[in-house]
C-alpha cells in the first residue's frame, strides 16, 4: 500500500516520525488533506489540530502554527513552532494563557506589535484547548469530519 | 617524624576533594546526555528549515530585509554564548580568543558586544568592551522561547542598517572530547548558502513546489524561524559543549587524584615502615644494652 513518510519536528524535538495513510492539517486557506503521491507544496499553518493517520492509529496533535512541506515521492514533513500530543496538553495551564490574553486585549493601551502578539497568543491557547478537551473525553477517536465543529 | 601526620591529613583532603570531583563529573555525565541530545534533536530542525528555503530560492527573487546588505555601515555586531560557571577547562578562554580575533580581522568596524552567560560579561566588563547587552543564560536545557527576545533585538539592530553584518560566537559541539569555537555569520542571510544548497535539491527531486498563499509569505515568515532555530541551536551546542567540557574535566581531576593519593599512601607506608622498624631496632638496641 502506499505510504506518506511523515516527520512531524519542532525545534525542540522530533514530535513524530511515522508512515502515515493520510494526514489532515489546517493551512493559511483551509483545512486540507494529504493522500500519497500529493503534488509537492509548502503551506503555512495555522494554529490548530493536525490529524495523522495511520493503518491502524491515530494522532491527534496541538501545532502552534509552522509550515507543512510535501515533497515528491510521498515525503512530508511538518516544520512546527510547537507541537504537543493531545494526551501533552497541559489544560490548566492553556486556560490560564488564554485569561492573560484576554485581560491583555481588554487593556486598550496596546501598540499594533502587542496587539498581534496578544492575539495570536490567544488563537494558540484556544487551539489547544480545544484538541485537549475534543480528545480527553473520548476513547474510541471520531473521524475528521467532526474534528472542527465547534 | 613530622611528615607522617601532615601526609595522612593530606591523603584524607584529597580523598575529600575526589569525592566532590567525582560527584560534579556524575551530574555533568547526567547533564550532558541531556544536552547532546537537545543538539542534535534540534539539528533536524534548522536542517529541514534550511531544505525548505532553498526551495523557495528558485522560485522567486529573495527580497526581505533580512537579504539586504549594507556594505558602507560602521558597526559590527557579535552575539558571545559562554558559560555562566568555571571548571570547563579552556573552553571560554578558547571561545574568548576567537571572539578576539574576528574582531581585529575587521579594525575599521566598531564592535559591539551581545552576551549570553557570566562568563562573557565579565570578560567584557574586565576588558573593557563596547558591551551593549547582557542577556541571562538559564543553566538547564532551554526551550526555544526563551531565544525570542535575542532573536528579536538581533533583527531589529539589523533593519536600522548601521550594521554590517551580525555573528555568534559560540563553542560547537564536535563530541565529548572535542568542542570546537565557532564563529558564525547570523545577518544578511548569505544567498550563495542557499543556492548552493538549492543546487543539490533541484538535482534530487527536480520539482516545481506549489506555495500556497505565495511564496513571499512562507518567506517572511519561514525567515526569522531560520534565524532563531539557528541562535536556538548555538545554544545548544555551547550547553553541550559546557556539559562534557566539564565532564572531561571533572574526570580528569578525579584521575589525578585517585594518583595523588596513590602516590602518597606509598610514601607514608613507606614512611610508617621505616618508623617501625627504626622503633623495633632501638628496643632491641636497648634490651641488648641491658644484659
Amino acid at each position: 500500500m502506499d505510504k506518506i513518510f511523515f516527520k512531524l519536528v519542532t525545534p525542540e524535538r522530533t514530535v513524530l516520525d511515522q508512515e502515515l495513510v493520510s494526514l489532515t492539517c489546517l493551512t493559511t486557506l483551509g483545512q486540507i488533506t494529504i493522500l500519497p503521491h500529493h503534488i509537492p507544496l509548502v503551506a503555512t499553518l495555522i494554529p490548530g489540530e493536525l490529524h495523522a493517520k495511520t493503518a491502524d492509529k491515530e494522532f491527534y496533535i496541538f501545532v502552534g502554527g509552522g509550515f507543512v512541506q510535501v515533497n515528491p515521492n510521498s515525503e512530508v514533513t511538518v516544520l512546527a513552532d510547537s507541537a504537543e500530543h493531545h494526551h501533552e496538553i497541559n489544560e490548566q495551564r492553556a486556560k490560564e494563557a488564554m485569561q492573560r490574553a484576554q485581560t491583555a486585549l481588554a487593556d486598550q493601551k496596546l501598540s499594533d506589535e502587542e496587539y498581534a502578539k496578544v492575539t495570536a497568543a490567544l488563537e494558540r491557547s484556544l487551539a489547544r484547548i480545544n484538541v485537549a478537551r475534543k480528545r480527553s473525553h473520548r476513547k474510541n477517536p471520531i473521524s475528521s469530519e467532526g474534528v472542527f465543529k465547534n | 617524624m613530622a611528615g607522617i601526620k601532615e601526609l595522612k591529613t593530606r591523603i584524607k583532603s584529597i580523598g575529600s576533594t575526589r569525592k566532590i570531583t567525582r560527584a560534579m563529573q556524575m551530574v555533568s555525565a547526567a547533564k550532558m546526555r541531556k544536552s547532546q541530545n537537545a543538539a542534535l534533536n534540534s539539528r533536524t530542525y534548522s536542517d529541514m528549515a534550511w531544505n525548505l528555503i532553498s526551495g523557495l530560492a528558485h522560485k522567486i527573487h529573495l527580497e526581505n530585509p533580512l537579504f539586504k546588505t549594507y556594505p558602507d555601515a560602521e558597526k559590527t555586531a557579535l552575539v558571545i554564548i559562554s558559560t555562566n560557571k568555571g571548571y570547563v577547562g579552556s573552553l571560554n578562554t578558547n571561545l574568548l580568543a576567537k571572539a578576539e580575533q574576528t574582531q581585529q580581522a575587521n579594525p575599521e568596524l566598531i564592535a559591539e558586544l551581545y552576551v549570553l552567560g557570566r562568563k562573557a560579561r565579565d570578560h567584557a566588563v574586565r576588558f573593557n568592551k563596547n558591551l551593549k547587552a547582557d542577556f541571562p543564560k538559564s543553566d538547564a536545557v532551554i526551550s526555544v522561547d526563551n531565544i525570542y527576545p535575542l532573536a528579536k533585538t538581533i533583527t531589529d539592530l539589523y533593519k536600522t542598517g548601521e550594521y554590517k553584518f551580525i555573528s555568534v560566537a559560540y563553542n560547537h559541539f564536535v563530541s565529548t572530547v572535542s568542542q570546537k569555537a565557532t564563529v558564525k555569520q547570523l545577518l544578511p542571510f548569505t544567498e550563495s548558502f542557499i543556492k548552493d544548497s538549492h543546487l543539490v535539491e533541484q538535482q534530487q527531486l527536480g520539482a516545481e513546489y506549489l506555495f500556497e498563499p505565495d511564496p513571499h509569505i512562507v518567506l517572511d515568515r519561514l525567515l526569522p524561524r531560520i534565524l532563531e532555530s539557528q541562535i536556538y541551536q548555538a545554544v545548544l551546542e555551547s550547553d553541550a559543549s559546557e556539559h562534557s567540557a566539564r565532564m572531561i574535566s571533572m574526570k580528569n581531576a578525579t584521575e589525578a587524584a585517585d594518583d595523588l593519593i596513590s602516590d602518597y599512601t606509598l610514601t607514608y607506608n613507606q614512611l610508617r615502615q621505616n618508623k617501625i622498624t627504626t622503633e623495633l631496632a632501638e628496643i632491641t638496641a636497648g634490651k641488648i644494652a641491658l644484659e
